[in-house]
C-alpha cells in the first residue's frame, strides 16, 4: 500500500531520534554546511524553562560568516517543497489519527501540507490484514470516538472481525470474605465500548490517509523520518528539523505525537508533573470458552490489593488480560509457563484475598528459586471452595497464547501545558494513565478531535496555525479535562490497592455508594463512553476552564465551581449513606 | 488601539450633532479648534507635519501626534501574545469572524439554487475565502489583521502612519514563509534605513506558491484614495476612535470601496459602561493597556456612525440596504454588532439582538464592529 508519492521506506530498524540535549551543542553543524545562509539562527539553550525571548538567544546573521561564526549554527534553505504547515512528529494511534481528523476538515485538506514522520518502519502497520494471532496492545475505544472514526471515514476500514463490542461492565473487590461490593454497568442500547487491537485502529488510519490524503499528506519513515535536529527558525515563525541524510524540513508548528518520552517536550522546555506506580501492567491474550449462549461481550475488572485485574473481551474464545500488579509478581509470572499462568490468572479472579496472597508468595519463593511453578503445582493449592458464591467472575481460562505475554511499567504523567513555543503536545506526549479505567488513547483521541477543530476554526480565520493565541482554545479544552481524569483515575488506584482499616471499609463501601450514586457513576460511564451525551456534556462544562497556568484571573471559576459542587454533593452522599448504616445497625441490634 | 492618520481634503461641515466628536485642542498643537470638529477644519501646514507626507499629494493632514507617539512607543510590542495588545490579539479571530458573516456569506452572493446542487455542500467561508479580493487594512499596526487577511488568500495592503509599525510588520511577515509577503517599499519614494536591511533577509521560499499577497505600506489612507486605489474589502479596526477627523475617515474609506464591496471598522461606543470598561478598568485599574490609549470624547456611537454613513456617504444610493437587519432604518446603513470580552472563556464573543433591548445595548455598549457593502450599480 502507497502512502503517498513521496513515501520513503528505511530500514525495519526502529531509531530513537536525539532530543534536543544534543543538539544544543553549537559546533557541529557549521563546519558541514557550506551553503548559502541567509537566516538569522535562533538556538535553543540549555535552559529548559523561561520565557520565549530568553529561551532563544538570537545571533543576528550578516553575509559573511566571519569570526564569530562558530556560535551560529546554520540552517541551510529550505525549499517550498519541503516546507509544510503542520509536521506530526510519530505514527503511533494519535499521530495518525490527527493526520484523519486534519483531512476531514475541508479547510485544512485543500489548504494544508501534512508531514508525517516516523523513525521506525511502517510496513507492519501497512501490510496488517488481521489474520494472524491477537496482538497484545489492546485498547477500548469508548462509544464517542467510535462514532468519530465514524464520522472521519476511518471506522469502515477497522476489519470488523477484530473488534469486540463491549454491552456490560462488572467491577468488584473483596476486601473482605464476606463482602463483594461491586460496580454494574448494565447494557445499554448501544455498545458502551469497542476492544480494538492498536494495530487493528492504525491500519485503518494508515489507509484512510491512503484514500484522501496523496495530496496534501507526505510520509517519510525509517531513517528518512528520524528527526537529528530542531530548531526554531528566525524570527519564530517556524521549526526546522533536521532530518536522516542531512535533509531539513520545516514547519509552521510541529506535533509531539512522540509517546511518554516525547523528544518534542523536552525541545520546548515543557515540564510534566509525573510519579511512577511501582506497578507493572501484565499483558496477554486469554483462551476460554464461550461465556454465554450470546457471545462475549462483558468487560471485567476485579480490584486486588496489588493492583487491579482486568478481563476484556476480544472474541467469543479470546480475551485479553491486563494485570497490574507489582514490578516482582509480573516478572515472576512471565517466567510462567503458559498454562501455569492461565491457572494462576483463573486464582487471580477467584480466589480470595489471603489465599491469593499465599499463592503469590509460593509463586515468588520458586522464581527466586529457578524453578517456576508447574500447572499441577498451582492448581494443588489452590483451595476447593475457591471463592465466595455471589462474586462474579469471568470464564475459566483454558489456556494463554505464550508470545502474547508481556509487561510494562505504570506511570502517571501530565505536561504542565500542551502548548510549546511552535509545538503542541497531543495523546501520550502530553498524558499517561493508569490503564484501570481503559482512557489512556481515548485521552489521546480527544486530544486530537479539539487540536483539529481548533485548527479548523483557526484556518478559516486566517490563524497562524502555530500561534501562541490561536492554539490557545486546544489546551483550554483539553487540559482540564484529562486532568480530571488523571486525577480520578490515580485516587481509584491509591484507594482501591490500600488495605488499611478504614480506607479499606471505605472502599468497600465505595463501590457500593459508586454504584447507588447516580452522578458519580454517570461520570464513570461518560468517562467510559458508554453515555455520548454526558460525554459531549463533560466536555462542554470543561470548556468553562480550569485553574491553569494560561487562564487568567477569573477564567478558573467555572471549574473550581464544578469541583466544589461534585466534592460536596459527594461529601453528602457519603454521610447519607453512613447514617443509613448506622440506622440499619441499630435496627437490627 | 491602532491608529491612521487623516488628511483633510474637503472643508464640508454638514454634520449632524449626533455624529460629532470632541477634540482636545492641548494635545493637538496643530489645531486651534475648540467647537465641534466635524465641523471644523484642522489645518496644519505641511512643515508641521510628520517627514513622511512631505511627498504626500494632499496638502493638510490632522495626523494626532500624540497618538503616533503613543504607539511609537508600543510598537515592539505587537506580536507579544501576552503583552499590551494581549486583547487584541484575542480579538483578532473574532474579528475575522465577522468580516467572514459579512463577505463570504452575503445572501447576495448565493448561487442560485438548483434542484442538481441541493445537496452539495455548503463550502462558503472555508480554505481561502478572500482568494481574488483585494483588501485594505487602515492602520494595520503590527499587521495582526492584514496577515490573518493574508493567510486567506486576500490581496492586502496594510497601511499605517507609524514608520515603526510598518517596520515591525514588515520584519514580521518576512520572517514567515506561510506568507504570500511580497517586500515593497512605500510608494512615497522613501524607504528608510531603518527599514531596508530586512528585504535582504526575505525568506523567499515558499511565498510564490502560495495564494494572495501581503505588502505594507507607511502611507495615509489619503495618499491611497488620491491615487484612485480601489479594493474589495477595506477594514480599518479600532482605529476611528484614534483619528482626528473621523468624518473625512469615513468619507474617505467609503470612497475606497469598490462597488459590491464591503467596509468593515471596529471601534468603541461613546457610553458610561465603555468609559468604566475602556479607561477605568482596563486602562486604569488592570493595566492591560497603557493609560492614555483611549480619549472618551472620540468615541463614536453606533447609531452615529449607521446615520452617517447614510447622511453623509451616500445613503442607499451608494450602500446596500441590510437584508438581514432586525429592523428597517429608513435613515440608517450598515450594521452594526458588539464584540465583548467574555473573561471566563478568555474570548472575544459577537454579540448581536434586536435594536432597542437590554442585550443589543449592552452588546453594542463598549466594542462593536460595523459593516456596509456598496451598491453594486
Amino acid at each position: 500500500m502507497r502512502i503517498s508519492t513521496r513515501t520513503i521506506r528505511g530500514n525495519t530498524t526502529r531509531l530513537l531520534y536525539q532530543s534536543c540535549e544534543r543538539s544544543v551543542l553549537p559546533n557541529t553543524s557549521l563546519a558541514s554546511t557550506s551553503r548559502s545562509t541567509n537566516h538569522l539562527v535562533l538556538t535553543p539553550t540549555t535552559t529548559p524553562r523561561s520565557d520565549f525571548p530568553s529561551r532563544f538567544s538570537t545571533r543576528h546573521h550578516s553575509t559573511s560568516n566571519s569570526s564569530s561564526a562558530h556560535e551560529i549554527i546554520t540552517i541551510p534553505d529550505i525549499s517550498t517543497k519541503d516546507t509544510y504547515d503542520i509536521i506530526i512528529i510519530g505514527a503511533a494511534n494519535a499521530g495518525l489519527a490527527l493526520t484523519c481528523a486534519l483531512l476531514d476538515k475541508p479547510s485544512l485538506r485543500d489548504t494544508t501540507r501534512v508531514l508525517l514522520l516516523d523513525g521506525g518502519s511502517l510496513d507492519r502497520v501497512r501490510s496488517w490484514d488481521g489474520t494472524g494471532e491477537w496482538e497484545n496492545r489492546v485498547s477500548s475505544l469508548t462509544a464517542e470516538n467510535v462514532q468519530w472514526l465514524r464520522d472521519i471515514g476511518v471506522w469502515k476500514y477497522i476489519i470488523q472481525g477484530r473488534t469486540c463490542p463491549v454491552q456490560e461492565m462488572i467491577v468488584w473487590a473483596n476486601p473482605t470474605p464476606n463482602a463483594t461490593p461491586t460496580l454494574h454497568f448494565p447494557p445499554l442500547d448501544h455498545p458502551m465500548a469497542h476492544m480494538t487491537e492498536n494495530m487493528n485502529l492504525q491500519q485503518a488510519l494508515f489507509r484512510r490517509i491512503d484514500e484522501l490524503g496523496s495530496k496534501t499528506v507526505d510520509v517519510r519513515e525509517g531513517p528518512a523520518g528520524r528527526v537529528g535536529e530542531m530548531r526554531l527558525g528566525e524570527g519564530g515563525r517556524w521549526v526546522g528539523l533536521k532530518l536522516g541524510g542531512d535533509q531539513w524540513v520545516r514547519g509552521s508548528v510541529v506535533v509531539g505525537a512522540d509517546g511518554p518520552n516525547s523528544p518534542v517536550r523536552k525541545f520546548s522546555g515543557i515540564d510534566s508533573y509525573a510519579h511512577g506506580y511501582d506497578t507493572h501492567a501484565l499483558v496477554a491474550t486469554l483462551q476460554h470458552a464461550p461465556p454465554s449462549l450470546y457471545g462475549n461481550h462483558t468487560a471485567m475488572q476485579r480490584f486486588l490489593p496489588t493492583g487491579p485485574l482486568a478481563f476484556l473481551p476480544l472474541s467469543p474464545t479470546a480475551s485479553t488480560l491486563v494485570w497490574s500488579t507489582r514490578p516482582a509478581h509480573a516478572a515472576a509470572y512471565k517466567r510462567l509457563a503458559a498454562d501455569t499462568l492461565a491457572e494462576v490468572v483463573n486464582a487471580g479472579f477467584t480466589l480470595q484475598e489471603d489465599t491469593l496472597a499465599r499463592l503469590n508468595e509460593q509463586i515468588l519463593r520458586a522464581d527466586e528459586a529457578g524453578l517456576p511453578l508447574a500447572r499441577e503445582q498451582v492448581i494443588s493449592m489452590m483451595p476447593l471452595e475457591q471463592s465466595t458464591g455471589d462474586s462474579p467472575s469471568p470464564p475459566p481460562i483454558t489456556g494463554i497464547h505464550g508470545p502474547s505475554v508481556a509487561s510494562f511499567p505504570l506511570r502517571l504523567s501530565h505536561a504542565d501545558s500542551y502548548l510549546g513555543t511552535r509545538t503542541v503536545l497531543v495523546g501520550d506526549a502530553a498524558h499517561t494513565v493508569h490503564p484501570l479505567a481503559g482512557q489512556g488513547l481515548n485521552m489521546g483521541l480527544a486530544d486530537v478531535r479539539s487540536l483539529s477543530n481548533t485548527w479548523d476554526r483557526a484556518r478559516r480565520l486566517g490563524g497562524d496555525l502555530g500561534g501562541a493565541t490561536d492554539l490557545l482554545p486546544y489546551p483550554r479544552e483539553r487540559w482540564p479535562a484529562n486532568q480530571l481524569l488523571l486525577s480520578t483515575t490515580d485516587a481509584l488506584h491509591h484507594v482501591f490497592r490500600n488495605r488499611a482499616g478504614p480506607i479499606n471499609w471505605a472502599r468497600g463501601m465505595g463501590l457500593e455508594v459508586i454504584n447507588e450514586l447516580g452522578p458519580i457513576k454517570k461520570l464513570l460511564m461518560g468517562g467510559a463512553g458508554a453515555d455520548v451525551g454526558a460525554g459531549a456534556g463533560a466536555e462542554k462544562a470543561a470548556k468553562g476552564g480550569w485553574p491553569m497556568a494560561a487562564a487568567s484571573g477569573l477564567e478558573g471559576w467555572l471549574g473550581f465551581k464544578g469541583a466544589v459542587g461534585l466534592a460536596a454533593g459527594m461529601a453528602g452522599e457519603v454521610a447519607k449513606t453512613g447514617l443509613r448504616k448506622a440506622a440499619d445497625a441499630l435496627e437490627r441490634r | 488601539m491602532k491608529r491612521a492618520s487623516v488628511v483633510l481634503r474637503t472643508s464640508r461641515s454638514s454634520l449632524s450633532n449626533s455624529t460629532r466628536s470632541r477634540l482636545s485642542p492641548a494635545s493637538h498643537p496643530g489645531s486651534s479648534s475648540s467647537g465641534p470638529f466635524f465641523g471644523q477644519q484642522t489645518i496644519r501646514s505641511l512643515s508641521s507635519s510628520s517627514k513622511a507626507y512631505d511627498a504626500a499629494p494632499s496638502s493638510f493632514t490632522t495626523i494626532n501626534q500624540s497618538e503616533i507617539s503613543h504607539f511609537s512607543r508600543l510598537s515592539s510590542q505587537w506580536w507579544s501574545p501576552t503583552g499590551e495588545f494581549k486583547l487584541l490579539h484575542r480579538m483578532n479571530p473574532t474579528r475575522l469572524e465577522y468580516i467572514r458573516q459579512r463577505v463570504a456569506f452575503d445572501e447576495r452572493d448565493e448561487p442560485e439554487w438548483t434542484y442538481a446542487g441541493r445537496k452539495q455542500a455548503d463550502t462558503r467561508g472555508t480554505g481561502r475565502w478572500l482568494q481574488g479580493k483585494r483588501c485594505l487594512d487602515v492602520g494595520c499596526g503590527g499587521g495582526l489583521l492584514s496577515e490573518s487577511l493574508a493567510r486567506l488568500g486576500g490581496d492586502v495592503v496594510g497601511v499605517d502612519a507609524s514608520e515603526s509599525n510598518i517596520t515591525i510588520a514588515n520584519l514580521h511577515a518576512s520572517q514567515d514563509p506561510f506568507l504570500p509577503y511580497k517586500p515593497v517599499s512605500s510608494p512615497l519614494g522613501s524607504t528608510t534605513s531603518s527599514s531596508s536591511w530586512f528585504a535582504s533577509t526575505t525568506t523567499s521560499a515558499g511565498s510564490s506558491s502560495i495564494p494572495g499577497s501581503l505588502e505594507y505600506r507607511h502611507t495615509s489612507a489619503e495618499a491611497l484614495r488620491d491615487a484612485g486605489e480601489k479594493f474589495d474589502v477595506v477594514c480599518a479596526m479600532e482605529v476611528l476612535e484614534h483619528v482626528d477627523e473621523p468624518a473625512e475617515f469615513m468619507r474617505c474609506l467609503g470612497e475606497m470601496v469598490k462597488p459590491g464591496g464591503h467596509l468593515i471598522i471596529s471601534t468603541i461606543s461613546r457610553t458610561p459602561l465603555a468609559r468604566l470598561l475602556t479607561l477605568t478598568m482596563a486602562e486604569d485599574v488592570l493595566r492591560l493597556v497603557s493609560p492614555g490609549t483611549h480619549t472618551y470624547s472620540k468615541f463614536v456611537k453606533p447609531s452615529e456612525l449607521r446615520r452617517f454613513v447614510y447622511s453623509d456617504m451616500g445613503g442607499f444610493d451608494t450602500w446596500e440596504p441590510e437584508l438581514n437587519a432586525a429592523d428597517v432604518r429608513k435613515d440608517e446603513v450598515g450594521e452594526t454588532k458588539g464584540i465583548v470580552y467574555d473573561p471566563l472563556g478568555g474570548v472575544w464573543r459577537l454579540w448581536g439582538g434586536a435594536v432597542g433591548t437590554i442585550s443589543r445595548g449592552l452588546g453594542e455598549g463598549c466594542n462593536y464592529m460595523f459593516g456596509a457593502r456598496k451598491r453594486v450599480g
